[in-house]
């Protein structure tokens, strides 16, 4: 068994565990020691790539091959700092959570982890498939059970508007491998091997645009992204971070493991409709954060902001707007990750989220007005802070190509401080309204802090020195970019 | 095209079930028999009650072991006229199929099929 | 052909269990039947030709058949029983169906179909005493009655236009000859429950004992589907206008089934027509056979494998449970995880989530399909995919997710280690039959085997 099995497998055979524990400590034990140890592993296999090694490193292939489905894993610059960042967010997400939730609640994270290791070292379509999906439903059951009010109503819609993207994406993908055949006589599920042969044809279009919705639910595009703030609100805290931090980037991952590669010249044709619905999320996105009056809804519409610089990178197809993108992945699952992290925090404390629930928060709890001001402040694009790099790159990218819609995306960065200042002051300067519950607030605890000195200290060291994960994402953009 | 024809015929089973299911109706004599005419048997004998009335349901029973018994006589008939010619094979053949009659036959008894009640 | 005769075996024993009247004898029935199904599956092989080539037991017909005993099985185990009475109906289906799969002439097909369908009816009304079983066996007898009439009526044509009731394609064809097999045709899709000859099939497996649905939905679908296939399989005629006709009974058959199953209450019902939504993906893959002329791919068996984990687990949870009504679902996970836990993974199954058999088998429909350049049949199914997440998770939500209403509820079952281990024997196949995609390739190669 190699080591790209034993990356989801452990997390996979630990979820069952956590669910078979004798009591919630004990699973919770468990939970925190798996994570931990899929932390340690995936910190691990970056190793080699802070010396600069070559594109794909890690493969593994297993031995039955039926009709092109065959198992086949593999990481490179672009998916081992996704699983990093997974790894790092289940272990944020665990510590950050209530110590009395049930085994189950456990037991879904860990599951949750699997089909995100999974999906991110997937290289045959057959099994990216098989993650993809499977990453859903725990997160469907950690919506449902463990959210706030309007859960159940949430999880629902989450569940439906995935499945359309899955369904879409599996006939997409089914139909690409038919159609591969067709032209080559070949069976083929493998990523590369797809890649190395493009189809064509009338057929083309519909899989490229079945495949594309397939993937645009989940980042989410714009007209597909009404299930993200209901979801987003609704979880729990933790799963907010995961649902924010790590999901969302499948979908971008998707788009740059899958579509680009197998459809270049598509996806040179739909540059300026795809960039466009990127920058249109960029602004949509921090117009409708600027409306909320309920914070985590409105760290939740900066996601479909952030999101919106990750397409206007991608579909800028020059190499700097796909490493912008890329980066972009990594810093809004920080950045975004820490937001809800901290919107947990207050609400687990106050039980309530309105922006106007509170102000003068910064006298009582000045950890959680410094952190909160430092983390809001990366995730708006501070230069110095991690932010600031994968945005400005995404739109330098696209400048390149097709400037006004780099200037549109350059306004939703200016918006982008008009959305979160404002919610800011009110929380944490303002004078305390008749209503509010800051006097509930007690300040952080020393667990708490540690946490957020963690990611704090990671935030700063991408925003001031981002060249190690460039360099580590360089050879595989620099051959995706080279095939366009 | 033969698909064509696959969906005449589709279109023929439906016919035919209206046809059938309304061919007496509109085929058979409309007559207004009254009197003795119009009774069911000639003999003078006035029905208790309609014809379409309900029986007890053992009769029914009674009346599938009628059947399971006539059909058998059936069978049987050609198979005693042609003894002659037939080979051990088929006589063995005939004997099972007997012997399978006859033990359902006891099974029924056994339960009590074959008491009117 | 040997398994056949070990079932016709049992049958008799059990005959002659009842005939020697002893007591204790529910208990040594029911031993018998598992028994007798247990040696009947080891005894399957295809093991070529018989009776002058009236019977022709080939690779086909033995994954079929063990779908049909490994569908009995849990029936068996479950159902309840008086005396030997309802043991020897179901060996009498059993042997019915085994004949009907290894049947080479249509005389003989129609003998399986009869004995595989008259213990059914009787066992309808037979587990389930009551009005509404009464009604639903009656209701079935007269459906499967007329099934059989068009059956006949075109098998008599059939012998007509061609001068021969071998199961072999026949001569040029001729009006006659195709009237003859459209009426066999539709004989078939009444039998399996496909719109717009389905109405009979809510209520028959509402009112019936839920394990005996379940076999129904199972077994008996299976058993119609391979009645359709091997009438498919006569000339090339009943193909051609199949692949116009079949796309479009498939696409009507899921769409009315997802979306009655959506307004369902009652939970036999929702099964019952989620199993009609199941027929319709079913049908995609016969139409994908008929178009593209290769040797029967491993997807359709896949399915019916895979629906036959599923459904049965599905079904034997609704009997475990005692669970009928939409209502009584409510908070169902939090007083009976574990029964509440393995309804869950056979819905997941049932709506074709990875990893598990409902969606390799889906998986498969689809890539048939549009191997067969059926890309817009696919659209439909995989919108009616969607529709069934609808139901399937709202059962799952009920469970999960929404308060317990204690009142409307049976209490949890305490599970006897037979009753754990039929789920269990659910369960993990419908799991390993998701993670295990040689699965496809191993079965296509076993339906093959002495061809």
């Amino acid at each position: 068994m190699g080591f790209l099995t034993l990356l989801w497998l452990i997390p996979a055979l630990g979820a069952l565990v956590a669910a078979l524990a004798p009591s919630r400590n004990a699973s919770r034990a468990w939970a925190l020691l798996v994570s931990g140890a899929g932390l340690l592993y995936s910190a691990w296999l970056l190793l080699p790539y802070g010396r600069g090694a070559g594109a794909l490193r890690l493969e593994e292939i297993g031995r039955g091959s039926w009709l092109g489905i065959r198992y086949r894993m593999g990481v490179d610059g672009l998916s081992l700092p996704l699983i990093w960042l997974s790894a790092f967010l289940i272990v944020v997400a665990l510590l950050s959570s209530r110590r009395d939730f049930s085994k189950g609640y456990w037991a879904s994270f860990l599951a949750l982890e699997a089909g995100l290791f999974g999906v991110f070292s997937a290289q045959n379509l057959f099994y990216f498939y098989l993650f993809w999906e499977a990453a859903l439903i725990p997160m469907f059951f950690i919506i449902g059970l463990w959210g706030s009010e309007g859960r159940v109503a949430a999880a629902f819609k989450f569940i439906l508007y995935t499945f359309l993207g899955s369904l879409a994406l599996l006939v997409g993908l089914i139909y690409l491998v038919v159609v591969h055949h067709g032209a080559t006589g070949i069976w083929t599920w493998d990523i590369p091997e797809l890649a190395r042969s493009p189809i064509a044809g009338p057929a083309s279009i519909w899989i490229f645009a079945a495949i594309l919705i397939g993937f645009a639910v989940k980042i989410p595009v714009l007209p597909l992204h009404h299930w993200l703030p209901d979801a987003h609100t609704e979880a729990p805290a933790a799963g907010s971070i995961l649902l924010a931090g790590a999901m969302l980037k499948m979908g971008v991952y998707g788009l740059l493991r899958v579509l680009i590669p197998v459809f270049p010249d598509l996806s040179a044709a739909a540059l300026p409709w795809l960039g466009g619905l990127g920058a249109a999320n960029v602004v949509y996105g921090a117009l409708c954060a600027m409306a909320q009056k309920d914070l985590k809804r409105l760290v939740a519409y900066t996601s479909i902001s952030h999101l919106g610089f990750c397409l206007v990178g991608l579909f800028s197809l020059t190499s700097e707007g796909i490493a912008g993108a890329a980066l972009v992945m990594v810093n809004h699952g920080l950045s975004t990750g820490g937001l809800f992290l901290l919107v947990g925090m207050l609400y687990d404390r106050a039980h309530r989220r309105g922006v106007s629930d509170f102000g003068d928060l910064a006298s009582g709890a000045p950890y959680f007005a410094f952190f909160f001001a430092f983390i809001l402040l990366s995730s708006i694009g501070l230069p110095g802070l991690n932010g600031f790099v994968g945005e400005m790159m995404s739109l330098a990218g696209m400048a390149r190509v097709h400037w006004p819609l780099a200037a549109a995306g350059l306004g939703g960065t200016v918006l982008a401080a008009a959305y979160a200042l404002p919610a800011y002051h009110q929380v944490f300067w303002a004078p305390a309204g008749p209503g509010s519950v800051t006097a509930k607030v007690t300040d952080m605890e020393a667990g708490e802090r540690a946490l957020l000195w963690a990611l704090s200290a990671v935030i700063l060291f991408l925003g001031l020195y981002p060249r190690p994960l460039l360099e580590l994402m360089r050879p595989a953009v620099t051959t995706l970019a080279g095939r366009l | 095209m033969n698909a064509l024809a696959l969906w005449i015929n589709l279109a023929l089973v439906a016919g035919l079930v209206a046809v059938l299911s309304s061919a007496s109706l509109l085929l058979g004599p409309q007559r207004r028999a009254a009197g003795a005419k119009g009774q069911p048997y000639e003999t003078g004998m006035s029905p208790l009650e309609p014809a379409a009335g309900r029986m007890t349901v053992s009769y029914y029973r009674f009346a599938v072991l009628f059947v399971i018994f006539d059909i058998d006589l059936a069978l049987l008939l050609p198979w005693v006229l042609m003894r002659d010619r037939l080979s051990l094979g088929a006589v063995a053949a005939f004997s099972l199929f007997l012997g399978l009659v006859a033990l359902t036959l006891a099974y029924l008894w056994r339960k009590g099929a074959l008491e009117f009640s | 052909m040997t398994s056949l005769l070990v079932l016709t075996a049992g049958l008799l024993w059990l005959v002659a269990m009842g005939l020697a009247g002893r007591s204790g004898k529910a208990q040594s029935a029911r031993a018998v039947a598992v028994f007798a199904i247990l040696l009947a599956t080891l005894c399957l092989a295809p093991t070529g030709e018989a009776a002058d080539g009236l019977l022709r037991q080939d690779g086909f017909s033995a994954c079929w058949q063990l779908i049909f005993l490994l569908a009995a099985l849990p029936l068996a185990m479950l159902m309840p029983m008086e005396d030997e009475s309802s043991a020897i109906l179901l060996l009498g289906s059993l042997a019915g169906m085994s004949l009907l799969a290894s049947a080479n002439h249509l005389i003989l097909l129609f003998i399986g179909l009869e004995s595989m369908s008259l213990p059914g009816y009787l066992l309808v009304y037979r587990l389930n005493r009551g009005r509404d079983s009464l009604e639903a066996a009656i209701k079935y007898f007269f459906m499967g009655s007329a099934a059989a009439a068009l059956y006949l009526f075109g098998a008599s044509l059939y012998y007509g236009a061609t001068g021969s009731l071998a199961l072999a394609p026949a001569g040029p064809s001729s009006f006659r000859l195709e009237f003859s097999l459209a009426l066999m045709a539709v004989a078939a899709l009444l039998k399996i429950g496909a719109v717009p000859l389905h109405f009979w099939l809510p209520d028959v497996y509402e009112a019936s004992a839920p394990e005996l649905a379940g076999f129904f939905s199972t077994a008996f679908k299976a058993a119609g589907i391979l009645f359709l296939l091997r009438l498919l399989q006569l000339p090339p005629v009943l193909s051609e206008g199949m692949q116009l006709a079949l796309p479009w009974i498939s696409a009507v058959t899921m769409t009315v089934g997802n979306f009655l199953a959506l307004r369902q209450s009652s939970l036999a019902r929702l099964l019952a027509y989620s199993s009609i939504a199941h027929v319709g993906y079913l049908l995609l893959g016969v139409w994908a056979w008929t178009r593209d002329g290769r040797p029967l791919p491993g997807s359709i068996l896949l399915y019916l494998a895979a629906y036959l984990f599923m459904s049965t687990g599905a079904f034997a949870a609704l009997r475990l449970s005692g669970l009928k009504r939409w209502e009584q679902l409510r908070g169902y996970g939090a007083r009976s995880p574990w029964l509440a836990g393995f309804m869950a993974l056979m819905l997941l199954s049932l709506a074709s989530i990875p990893p598990t058999g409902g969606f390799l088998a889906k998986f498969f429909i689809f890539w048939d399909a549009l191997r067969a350049q059926g890309a817009g049949w696919v659209w439909v199914a995989a919108f009616n995919s969607l529709v069934g997440i609808g139901y399937y998770f709202s059962w799952i939500k009920a469970m999960a997710f929404d308060p317990a209403d204690e009142q409307a509820a049976p209490p949890a079952p305490k599970l006897s280690l037979r009753q754990q281990g039929l789920l269990w024997g659910c369960a993990v196949p419908t799991l390993f039959l998701g993670v295990w995609p040689g699965v496809h390739t191993w079965l296509t190669a076993l339906l093959g085997a002495a061809r």
